[in-house]
């Protein structure tokens, strides 16, 4: 294992920039994830139209596996409808744990994400904006 | 200076004591306030305590347990002469947080100490206890202010003099988030002149200075054997002793009491009162032979290694740019710092892939201090007696290759 299999060119790029970065000005939902171990913040604002998460943005501060995390997550999300996202979360989450069959072909490019498995202490990071919207969206039916 | 009493042991011979530098030749080990390395000495005292010694303490009278018993209360000697206390003002605990934990909960049960006074660069294990236990008991909780990373002498002051009743101020020797030294002997004069107690955080400072609990005057002490070449789950608490005796038990079971009734029970004196269940005695003979380890070398002189290895270290770091260091300018055994465009978490995980030098990223337990700073997480160097000057270097060179790497 070497560090060009957890900082894959994906992951810097998201990681340097993302057209997702930023809070919404009156957002449906907002929440804040921590990542307790360090310290880390993001917070993930979305709005929500017709059963669509429309638009969704993040902001805060987090190490490149966080921050490409949330980028890779809020591309994926945004325009689908709620059903079909926490779908894809629930799937997402999955990769990092043992023994859950997940469909890959949901992820998109997020499965670009599957590596940091084989960093343990990396999996917190990769999963904080996913657990985030996990929470957000678990009283939509 | 030859950091061993032993004809001269040098550098390169002490590393050859521990045997994760032969299992991983290469690894530069900068995580030391986390936890230390051990030595074979340390491992062999466990190995034969569980091949040859192994029984329950205080308990039977066959052979085994007579042995285990005096090796276990002779370890509790070695650990007060380490910092000059008798062995009855040594309470074996899990380590530093149960210590402080302890005392939290029996300094809240005295109807005495009306409020707890805590700096606000402490460890979340001595802030947390102190700051729970007041909303439990109804005392007064004062989170101290700091200057960056240093208690200054006239907040203190001026805190404690509004104090009109007996109040306890816990404090670290040594701060594990940036290696910040408390003078110790002033702080204990200023609190005792204003009617409160002190009670030392000394899981980092222990490791490193040779402490002389009775000469100073401090009223209780905690530490960890982890931190200084010892097993995990094993430290102790010290205290005065007629404080102790003043205390109520925070665990009860056996080998703690005195006498029980249907009704009441009578408890045990210290240090068993505060000693409920079967003590971890492998822990206690590990904690020993760390400490007759230590007393082996020539303190003096490993002092003054860890001293030139941190200066170095603030060297190296401040020639970086876009690196700021945050530990104050002579702090002992601990540089924390930040860099502008790394996150602390990608430069520790790009230092152990890479080059296998290993630090401390994240908030170290300390929040409140992180928040002082204006950080969320930082980097964290820190030495101990088999780090060499290469291994400062590699480190410099490490963070300049990260910065490159991911810039």
């Amino acid at each position: 294992m070497s560090l060009d299999d957890l900082y894959t060119d994906f992951i810097l790029s998201h990681s340097s920039s993302s057209p997702h970065m930023g809070t919404l000005e009156d957002p449906d939902l907002k929440e804040e994830a921590q990542n307790l171990s360090c310290g880390d913040e993001l917070e993930i604002s979305m709005a929500i139209d017709n059963g669509k998460i429309s638009r969704i943005r993040f902001d805060g501060h987090g190490c490149a596996i966080s921050i490409a995390s949330a980028s890779v997550m809020a591309q994926l999300l945004e325009g689908k409808e709620i059903f079909r996202a926490k779908e894809i979360v629930r799937n997402f989450l999955g990769l990092f744990g043992d023994n859950v069959v997940v469909d890959e072909a949901l992820l998109d490019d997020a499965i670009m994400l599957k590596q940091v498995k084989r960093f343990p202490m990396r999996v917190k990071c990769v999963t904080l904006a996913w657990h985030a919207v996990e929470g957000m969206l678990k009283d939509f039916e | 200076m030859p950091l061993s009493n032993n004809s001269g042991l040098s550098l390169a011979a002490i590393k050859e004591d521990f045997p994760v530098f032969r299992e991983y030749p290469g690894l530069v080990y900068l995580d030391n306030a986390a936890t230390t390395h051990k030595p074979d000495a340390m491992i062999n005292t466990l190995v034969r305590f569980y091949t040859r010694e192994n029984s329950n303490v205080h308990r039977a009278v066959h052979r085994l347990a007579e042995r285990a018993t005096v090796l276990f209360e002779d370890a509790r000697s070695t650990v007060a002469d380490f910092v000059n206390a008798d062995p009855e003002q040594v309470i074996f605990t899990k380590g530093t947080t149960e210590s402080l934990n302890l005392l939290a909960y029996s300094l809240s049960l005295s109807e005495e100490f009306k409020t707890f006074i805590v700096p606000q660069f402490e460890h979340h294990s001595n802030f947390v206890p102190w700051q729970q236990m007041s909303r439990r008991f109804g005392k007064e909780f004062i989170a101290l202010d700091i200057r960056g990373t240093e208690l200054e002498l006239d907040t203190l002051e001026k805190a404690i003099s509004l104090q009109k009743e007996a109040f306890v101020l816990a404090v670290s020797g040594l701060t594990n988030s940036t290696g910040f030294k408390l003078p110790v002997r002033q702080v204990v004069d200023m609190v005792h002149k204003n009617g409160g107690i002190v009670v030392i955080d000394g899981a980092q400072l222990i490791p490193h200075e040779q402490f002389d609990f009775k000469k100073s005057m401090v009223d209780f002490l905690a530490f960890s054997a982890h931190k200084m070449l010892g097993p995990t789950g094993i430290g102790a608490l010290v205290g005065k002793r007629e404080l102790l005796e003043r205390l109520t038990p925070y665990a009860f079971g056996g080998e703690m009491i005195d006498k029980v009734d249907l009704c009441d029970t009578t408890f045990a004196s210290i240090p068993q009162r505060f000693e409920a269940g079967t003590p971890n005695i492998s822990g206690a003979m590990g904690f020993s032979s760390a400490i007759n380890y230590l007393d082996g070398l020539n303190r003096t002189a490993v002092v003054e290694h860890i001293e030139k290895l941190t200066s170095l270290c603030h060297e190296e770091l401040s020639s970086i740019t876009g690196l700021r260091i945050l530990s104050p300018g002579k702090s002992h055994g601990i540089v924390s710092f930040v860099h502008d465009s790394v996150h602390p978490h990608d430069l520790a995980e790009f230092l152990s892939q890479n080059l296998d030098v290993a630090i401390r990223s994240g908030h170290h337990c300390a929040q409140p201090q992180m928040m002082k700073l204006g950080v969320r997480s930082s980097c964290r160097a820190s030495f101990y007696i088999y780090n060499t000057s290469e291994d400062v270097e590699a480190l410099a060179k490490g963070i300049r290759s990260a910065v490159r790497w991911f810039g």
